[in-house]
């Protein structure tokens, strides 16, 4: 899980440090800086797959063992943090960085993670690995005069080892994985970068796309489905052939629909494709006429049964096709679903989906908005807006999102 | 720091369009150009009694925080004088600063 995240130079994220638990609730206006924080995360989630720098921001084509990496929105030209107020000073010196804190429970002190690289060269400017106070490697960018490049110089600092001379390594790519190949990284070591590594990569977004769910999956159960809902039928065959899960899944689904949802069933097409159909009184329902909302909840609902859960899942606008009254609905599963090992960032627009958040969760709902100055995103919790607790208390806190009150509290 | 007012009107779903200019206009004319003016749209707020309410019981509470509330009922012919002084006074208590604005009807 992450605990603490910090990022610097990134879109309007010019400097956001951010405490973050299981559950992690974005809120404020379009353009505020929601949606950019969610691309960090894919940023971090790049370095995790161990793409080049190039690859993560501007993306990749589907290769033999890898899928299509989309490139982040506007690409390596637009991620870097314009101020408003300044000249754009040489762009050749920024620098994004990203510094995370990652809690495990296999490992009882904290994983820390820090990159800085340049968008417009593609490379990594500095990027360090640190267990508790322990440095693990840290290593900077340097210019090799005989052979004209650039490369990171790395100190490895091994755990119960000698000092090792400098490492050279590429610098079109994190050092996370460019180690692990090197043989002279020993065993302890090698298991805190591969965590680092899964717990960034191992990230799903969802957002499911109604025309997706509708349509076939394939004929053998998965363990993931797709992060626009690919094979959601294919994943809820394996759930309803558990009758506990099966149960599970259903009573989330029997709360969403005011008739009554006796079961879920998959049908088979001519090759043993699979589709997603509900039974309501004697009757199959199935994905093609079923409702946008009803699908997207099922396939959100759907995600949290993953036999191959990540560690962190996204969500942008929960509210999407759901019916206010059942807001409340999907508020309580994503904080229910949400832990330590699973940890749930979600975005909304929606004043009621606030109103069914209690007081401990306000320390992890982020209050977004733009800085009329500099054109920076600010990013606040909740429990810290100037006076919030106290008017939440006596006042619905949808009334105050829905007015614009926490774009004016100073 | 620039000085924050907030705007209330009888109507501010829909007036809200016209009172923001208008009172930014008039707080530059008292050497206030770079005044912050909010206009909190509530659907709900309609007509005197409801607004009146509402401005006690939440506005001037929420933005308290803010430099002025400003009431702006319409004139309705009626004098409310004695009300719009009331109407202070109890703003004041909840720690909040608001002026009514007496406006005449044209005869």
């Amino acid at each position: 899980m992450i605990t603490q995240i910090k990022i610097v130079g990134f879109k309007s994220l010019a400097d956001v440090d951010l405490t973050l638990g299981s559950f992690n609730l974005f809120v404020g206006a379009n353009t505020s800086g929601k949606s950019n924080f969610f691309d960090a995360l894919r940023v971090l989630q790049g370095i995790g797959y161990g793409f080049t720098i190039d690859e993560i921001l501007n993306g990749k084509p589907k290769g033999a063992g890898s899928e299509v990496w989309e490139p982040i929105r506007g690409g390596s030209k637009m991620v870097d943090f314009v101020n408003d107020t300044t000249d754009d000073p040489d762009a050749a010196t920024k620098t994004i960085q990203f510094d995370i804190s990652l809690k495990f429970s296999t490992h009882a002190q904290a994983i820390n993670y820090l990159i800085g690289i340049s968008a417009l060269d593609g490379g990594v400017r500095w990027e360090k690995l640190s267990l508790g106070n322990r440095v693990i490697f840290d290593g900077r960018e340097i210019y090799v005069r005989i052979s004209e490049d650039h490369f990171l110089k790395v100190q490895y600092h091994g755990e119960g080892m000698e000092p090792q001379p400098d490492l050279q390594f590429e610098k079109s790519r994190p050092v996370l994985h460019q180690l692990l190949r090197y043989s002279g990284c020993n065993e302890s070591d090698r298991k805190v970068i591969e965590a680092c590594i899964h717990a960034l990569s191992n990230m799903q977004r969802i957002d499911p796309a109604p025309a997706i769910l509708r349509d076939y999956s394939q004929t053998h159960i998965v363990r993931r489905m797709g992060e626009r809902g690919e094979n959601f039928a294919a994943l809820l065959k394996g759930v309803a052939s558990d009758d506990k899960l099966r149960s599970a899944y259903l009573s989330w689904l029997k709360e969403l629909t005011p008739s009554e949802v006796e079961d879920i069933t998959i049908l088979q097409g001519a090759l043993g494709e699979s589709l997603f159909a509900i039974k309501e009184r004697g009757n199959i329902y199935p994905a093609p006429i079923l409702s946008d909302g009803t699908l997207r909840f099922a396939a959100i609902t759907a995600a949290f049964f993953q036999p191959d859960m990540p560690d962190i899942i996204t969500i942008e606008e929960i509210e999407n096709g759901i019916h206010p009254s059942r807001l409340r609905l999907l508020v309580e599963l994503l904080k229910s679903q949400s832990s330590p090992n699973r940890q749930v960032m979600a975005t909304t627009h929606s004043p009621v989906a606030l109103a069914w958040l209690e007081e401990k969760d306000y320390a992890t709902t982020f209050f977004c908005k733009r800085d009329e100055r500099t054109g920076a995103s600010l990013i606040t919790p909740l429990n810290t807006v100037p006076r919030f607790l106290e008017l939440a208390r006596k006042q619905p806190i949808g009334d105050l999102f829905a007015e614009g009150w926490l774009e004016e509290a100073r | 720091m620039s000085f924050n007012v907030v705007v209330i009107g009888e109507d501010p779903t829909h007036n809200g369009y016209i009172l923001k200019p208008l009172i930014s206009r008039m707080l530059q004319e008292c050497g206030k150009p770079n005044a912050n003016v909010v206009v909190p749209p509530n659907q709900k707020a309609k007509g005197y009694e409801h607004v009146k309410a509402l401005l006690i019981e939440q506005i001037v509470d929420r933005y308290r925080h803010f430099d002025l509330s400003l009431f702006l009922p319409d004139a309705d012919g009626k004098d409310r004088s004695g009300e719009f002084e009331r109407l202070e006074e109890q703003a004041s208590e909840k720690g909040g600063e608001a002026i009514v604005l007496r406006c005449r009807s044209r005869s």
